[in-house]
């Protein structure tokens, strides 16, 4: 009789802890934030996971001047380019190396492109940039990496670990979204490029602020070490760029550091705030804010200009492999019904640089 | 078994009670807006401009400026704008839609600061007026008041730059 009795206990004990965990659990999933109405950008880093076929041959790695600045799509249909973008907003560059070593437990990729302005910033500057870049990434030694890297000082790795101790406040902000999502996410991106295509020219840009020092932080500095070892180490080839973005200012103090970096190395490095002429971007029609970040018509001219440069570098042309065929012929779906959408959206009609 | 209902009773208050406390939010400027920063006030054409204040309360005293821009905060869509007015700019931050002054940069020697300082005093100079600041080094003279500092940059001996800046806004 005792000994049913302790069982009894026992199970009683296993069915409350597993009841408290499943609400627990479910409690998490509701309030979590799921990115999917305003602050898309927080959804990018977990789309990556998504895909099935993970053998990109280039991934950019950087904040929104990649995520927003490069058309995959272009990539694949003018170059045969299998790329993918694990970009994310003010991801810092402790962030883009770990993603870069998590990308690394899936594939090897031929070239990595890595957007510099990030080296602006020696730590991180805000909590939420921390989460939208971080929160997305599947459970690994790079996600405790880049925790570690980022938290600002208010900032605890449970929180990481146990979300709802950060978002239980949440409850009273709950939306429809909060509900619909909780099981499942939205697609936000086309091979991690968000798209835009309206415009708003780019006008009375301010000069940058003077800086009492405008060398790169010592951590900033190691981190672009780290990113250049882990490709060399695996045999893979760095581009360094500056995306053309107007605003913030890149200073001609942080220009020289980067210029000497790439000659230190020998790692090819553009500009692309040099090269308008030989891109083609227009200020009054390819941004979509002013010149902070390109629309979907200065994205495409930026692909078709690095298209034959990672050609160059040894790129494979991967067009013909039927497996990639399938899988682009459904991307460029989504792509052009997106447009339609905006174009619905935003009362346009768009018509891409390159026809 | 009663003790284990108890016990799940407890854990669930618990989760209720958690959700029902703190108020950190998810923003680029969380917890930024509301109190003025005190300290140092910059002042043009008798209108005080005080770090932290609200924008729209002396926009129309300082006139229409030479030019504006403005810039979305990247995803978190909260606008970061610039003012620029001859001899100085105001970059204000958003919080629950409202403007904040972040800081007061002056761009040439036109304008001084209510104390008399102005680019192109030597170093020398600004201690005259302001004393020993908070701290320096070969680059700048930091003075901290209140949430705020105001900063003497520095080009060899002279002041290159003036700027009254938030500390709300540090990381």
């Amino acid at each position: 009789m005792k000994k049913q009795g302790k069982g009894k206990r026992i199970a009683a004990v296993i069915i409350t802890l597993l009841v408290a965990a499943g609400v627990l659990f479910f409690l998490e999933r509701l309030l979590v934030p799921k990115y999917v109405d305003d602050v898309v950008e927080g959804a990018f880093v977990a789309e990556y996971y998504k895909e099935e076929n993970k053998d990109f041959d280039v991934i950019f790695i950087g904040d929104c001047e990649v995520y927003e600045n490069f058309s995959p799509v272009v990539l694949w249909n003018e170059y045969g380019i299998n790329s993918y973008i694990r970009g994310s907003a003010e991801q810092y560059i402790w962030q883009s190396y770990y993603l870069l070593e998590d990308t690394l437990r899936y594939h090897k990729p031929q070239v990595v492109v890595f957007n510099i302005q990030s080296l602006q910033f020696n730590e991180s500057q805000s909590e939420a940039y921390n989460r939208m870049s971080i929160e997305g990434m599947r459970w690994s030694a790079s996600k405790v990496g880049a925790i570690k890297a980022s938290m600002t000082e208010d900032e605890h790795f449970i929180e990481y670990v146990f979300p709802l101790l950060r978002y239980h406040s949440r409850w009273n902000e709950l939306t429809k979204a909060d509900f619909e999502y909780m099981f499942h996410s939205k697609q936000v991106t086309h091979n991690g490029y968000f798209m835009r295509i309206d415009a708003r020219p780019a006008e009375d840009v301010p000069p940058g602020r003077p800086l009492a020092d405008y060398s790169f932080g010592d951590k900033a500095m190691m981190y672009l070490d780290k990113i250049r070892l882990l490709c060399e180490k695996n045999d893979i080839k760095l581009l360094l760029i500056k995306a053309p973005s107007l605003y913030p200012e890149w200073y001609e103090e942080y220009e020289m550091q980067v210029e000497d970096y790439a000659e230190t190395y020998d790692l090819p490095y553009i500009n692309f705030l040099e090269i308008q002429d030989q891109t083609g971007i227009d200020y009054t029609t390819d941004t979509y804010d002013g010149g902070l970040h390109m629309n979907l018509s200065g994205a495409e001219k930026l692909a078709d200009y690095i298209g034959p440069v990672l050609l160059d570098m040894g790129v494979s042309d991967r067009r013909g492999d039927p497996e990639l065929d399938a899988i682009w012929e459904e991307n460029n779906a989504d792509y052009e019904a997106e447009i339609k959408e905006q174009e619905a959206l935003y009362g346009l009609n768009y018509t891409s640089p390159l026809n | 078994m009663k003790k284990i209902i108890v016990m799940f009773i407890a854990v669930m208050t618990a989760v209720v009670l958690c959700a029902c406390g703190g108020e950190k939010q998810i923003t680029g400027d969380a917890g930024q807006g509301g109190k003025a920063a005190g300290g140092y006030l910059f002042e043009t054409k008798g209108t005080k401009v005080e770090i932290d204040s609200e924008m729209s309360k002396i926009e129309d005293a300082l006139g229409e400026p030479i030019s504006y821009f403005e810039s979305e905060s990247c995803a978190i869509g909260d606008l970061d704008k610039v003012y620029t007015y001859s001899g100085f700019r105001i970059d204000t931050y958003q919080f629950d839609g409202i403007d904040y002054i972040s800081d007061v940069i002056f761009t040439d020697d036109t304008i001084s600061t209510p104390e008399g300082a102005s680019i192109g005093d030597s170093v020398d100079n600004v201690k005259e007026i302001y004393g020993e600041p908070t701290s320096e080094d070969d680059q700048r003279l930091i003075y901290e008041k209140g949430e705020m500092k105001l900063v003497f940059l520095i080009d060899g001996t002279t002041v290159s730059t003036i700027e009254y800046l938030t500390k709300k806004l540090e990381a």
